[in-house]
């Protein structure tokens, strides 16, 4: 979760070394680190434009991804992507639709071909409470019940409430986004997604239903929305998270207490550990992202010939 | 130069009321439509927004937006059953890849209606986008769309260049009795020019700039490439006239090669891929009616748009291309 947070602050501190626009998982490192610790190495993630906090949950590289998100070379995506459409191969995260909504009917076909070819594992398709609103959503929904696939959907909801209630969000007629997956026969959950440890149980619960076969399952991860969200570059309205701030109550109000990075050093807190060694955790974890970033900022951009190659399997 | 088939600047100066840049005028005469025609309805707000200076647009016309959830065949598909039962529709989708998903509507519903209802009925419908490279999109923000929809036949593509362009374009699409999508450019937003006192017709290609020794022929931001190419080439004493044909489909072949038939050397520029692309219909229009004329077509190469900002200038074509394309062109 550390990782995905000082991943993004760093890079909202050198936004304007970025060409375009850019998303950050600020809010939602608890469903990251629910997928990491969840997840096995046969399975197949579907990520979105907000992809930052999962793949650094899950352990890529984050100099390739801070080069690709510059523009530069040195990763597979040699500067072609972005942030957009970061990905990691090698963890399972073939390809990232920016679509919205897109990615989830891929993630359909792909839990498809693992139940045709009989291969090990699962997909995981992560999309936003927008998703909601494309036909796109609904049709996947509806094949992934009819041919019982390993999938898992993973709405990450950070709409604001709707302040006379009744919708699940100002733009959803539905009373509740699981609504909509309960009337596809899809079992659902909706779960706190600023409490590390809910989301987690909730996700191993749903993970260990879609191994077992036992066909799709829906989890609507509902999450404070971080004020710093833009339509172009995020700001860091909230300031750099203190880890210090763990020892205030949690339920101070405020981004303070809906902060579920800040929840998950209070647990740990809790549970023993010491301050000192979280704000020790955290150095080591703050040189390990600002070596990267550094590193990947004085990194070369790709040739030329980069821009025309790649686009068929041969000339 | 004839001036009777195409619109030529000297010949409005008379009636040039303003000079205004591109997205002053896009909103002057979005403003305008939206006054003369109180039912016409907004579905979705994000004309000049996100990627251009704020117009008002939202605070003035609010009680005419309706904003639909992220729901891309549907409400393209509404915006053209609305207009089927006479409630003009303007739909803006902001980047045009958001349109795919409302492409079967766009593409298969919309043109037919006239078609296949022998005139009785019409779709009036106006789509607007933000199409080529923005720098920063990457592959699946950065699209052409105007290649494919000027090979639907009943679809009125408009893709201005000017201020004067924007200007009648937005009349002609919220005024006119056809499906029109107007294919639009982020990086149009800054570029100045004259507006007239009324605006101008869409249709009639525009001599921007005069030339003897070369002809370049383009629309929307290539135009603004085209005319740069120019003043480079002059330095180097090559006189290069450039034309810039906003009306993509239909294409309005008589005026083009009235426009075009005093040249012999025509290079044609085009921000689209090659193939398919309006700029390879203009070539062949030229090239079928005059077989010697000396003809060349400049696109963005066969890649879809890359991420990094220098990847992109490899591929999309910029002054410094457009003008070795006339080099080319003219064997110097």
């Amino acid at each position: 979760m550390l990782r995905a947070r000082r991943f993004d602050e760093t890079l909202i501190a050198n936004a304007e070394l970025v060409s375009g626009v850019f998303h950050v998982s600020i809010g939602h490192e608890a469903v990251a680190a629910a997928l990491a610790g969840s997840r096995s190495v046969s399975d197949l993630i579907m990520l979105n434009h907000r992809n930052h906090g999962a793949l650094a949950a899950i352990g890529t590289d984050l100099e390739t991804c801070y080069r690709e998100i510059l523009g530069r070379d040195g990763g597979p995506q040699r500067g072609r992507a972005g942030s957009l459409h970061l990905a990691d191969v090698a963890n399972g995260v073939p390809y990232t639709s920016a679509m919205v909504a897109g990615g989830v009917a891929l993630a359909v076909g792909m839990a498809l071909a693992k139940q045709r070819l009989a291969r090990e594992g699962i997909v995981f398709a992560f999309f936003g409470d927008g998703a909601m609103g494309e036909g796109a959503m609904y049709e996947s929904l509806n094949l992934a019940a009819l041919w019982k696939l390993r999938l898992l959907f993973v709405c990450e909801s950070n709409a604001p409430a709707v302040p006379d209630g009744g919708r699940a969000n100002a733009l959803q007629a539905a009373p509740t986004l699981t609504a909509l997956a309960d009337v596809h026969q899809i079992p659902a959950t909706a779960v706190d997604g600023g409490d590390p440890e809910a989301v987690a149980t909730t996700m191993d619960d749903a993970v260990a239903a879609v191994r077992s076969g036992g066909g799709p399952r829906f989890i609507e991860a509902r999450l404070p929305p971080w004020p710093g969200n833009a339509t172009f570059l995020p700001r860091l309205v909230t300031g750099e998270l203190d880890l210090r701030d763990a020892e205030l109550p949690g339920d101070a109000g405020g981004w303070s207490g809906a902060d579920p990075v800040l929840a998950e050093a209070r647990a740990l807190l809790r549970d023993g550990v010491e301050l000192a060694d979280l704000l020790e955790l955290d150095r080591s974890v703050r040189a390990t992202v600002q070596r990267a970033f550094a590193s990947a900022a004085g990194a070369p951009c790709a040739p030329d010939s980069v821009a025309t190659s790649g686009v068929w399997s041969a000339p | 130069m004839r001036t009777g088939l195409g619109r030529d600047l000297r010949g409005l100066v008379g009636a040039v009321t303003l000079v205004l840049r591109y997205h002053e005028a896009r909103s002057r005469a979005l403003f305008r439509e939206l006054d003369a025609n109180p039912s016409l309805l907004l579905l979705g707000g994000a004309v000049a927004l996100p990627f251009n200076p704020d117009d008002g647009l939202l605070e003035r016309y609010a009680e005419r937006i309706l904003w639909p959830p992220i729901s891309e065949f549907a409400t393209a598909a509404a915006a053209i059953g609305a207009a089927i039962a006479g409630l003009r529709t303007l739909v803006p989708i902001s980047t045009s890849s958001f349109m795919f998903y409302g492409w079967a509507p766009i593409v298969n519903e919309a043109p037919n209606v006239r078609y296949l209802s022998g005139g009785a009925a019409s779709a009036p419908v106006t789509f607007h986008v933000m199409a080529g490279s923005r720098r920063g999109g990457a592959a699946q923000h950065e699209h052409t769309p105007q290649a494919m929809l000027h090979n639907v036949p009943g679809l009125r593509v408009l893709a201005p260049a000017t201020p004067a362009d924007v200007d009648g374009a937005v009349h002609s699409a919220l005024t006119g009795d056809d499906p029109t999508i107007i294919v639009d450019n982020v990086r149009l937003a800054e570029f100045e020019g004259p507006v007239g006192s009324s605006p101008a017709d869409i249709r009639l290609p525009t001599l921007l700039r005069d030339g003897s020794d070369a002809l370049i022929v383009s629309y929307s931001l290539m135009v603004q490439q085209a005319l740069l190419a120019a003043a480079l080439l002059a330095s180097d004493g090559i006189a290069a006239a450039v034309l810039d044909v906003a009306q993509l489909a239909p294409l309005p072949h008589a005026e083009l090669l009235a426009a075009t038939e005093q040249h012999d050397a025509v290079l044609f520029v085009d921000e689209s891929r090659a193939a398919g692309s309006p700029a390879s219909h203009m070539l062949a229009t030229v090239v079928q009616a005059r077989p010697r004329v000396t003809a060349r077509l400049l696109c963005t190469l066969d890649a879809p748009a890359p991420f990094a900002p220098v990847l992109v200038d490899q591929i999309v074509p910029g002054p410094a291309q457009i003008a070795a394309g006339v080099r080319t062109l003219l064997g110097r």
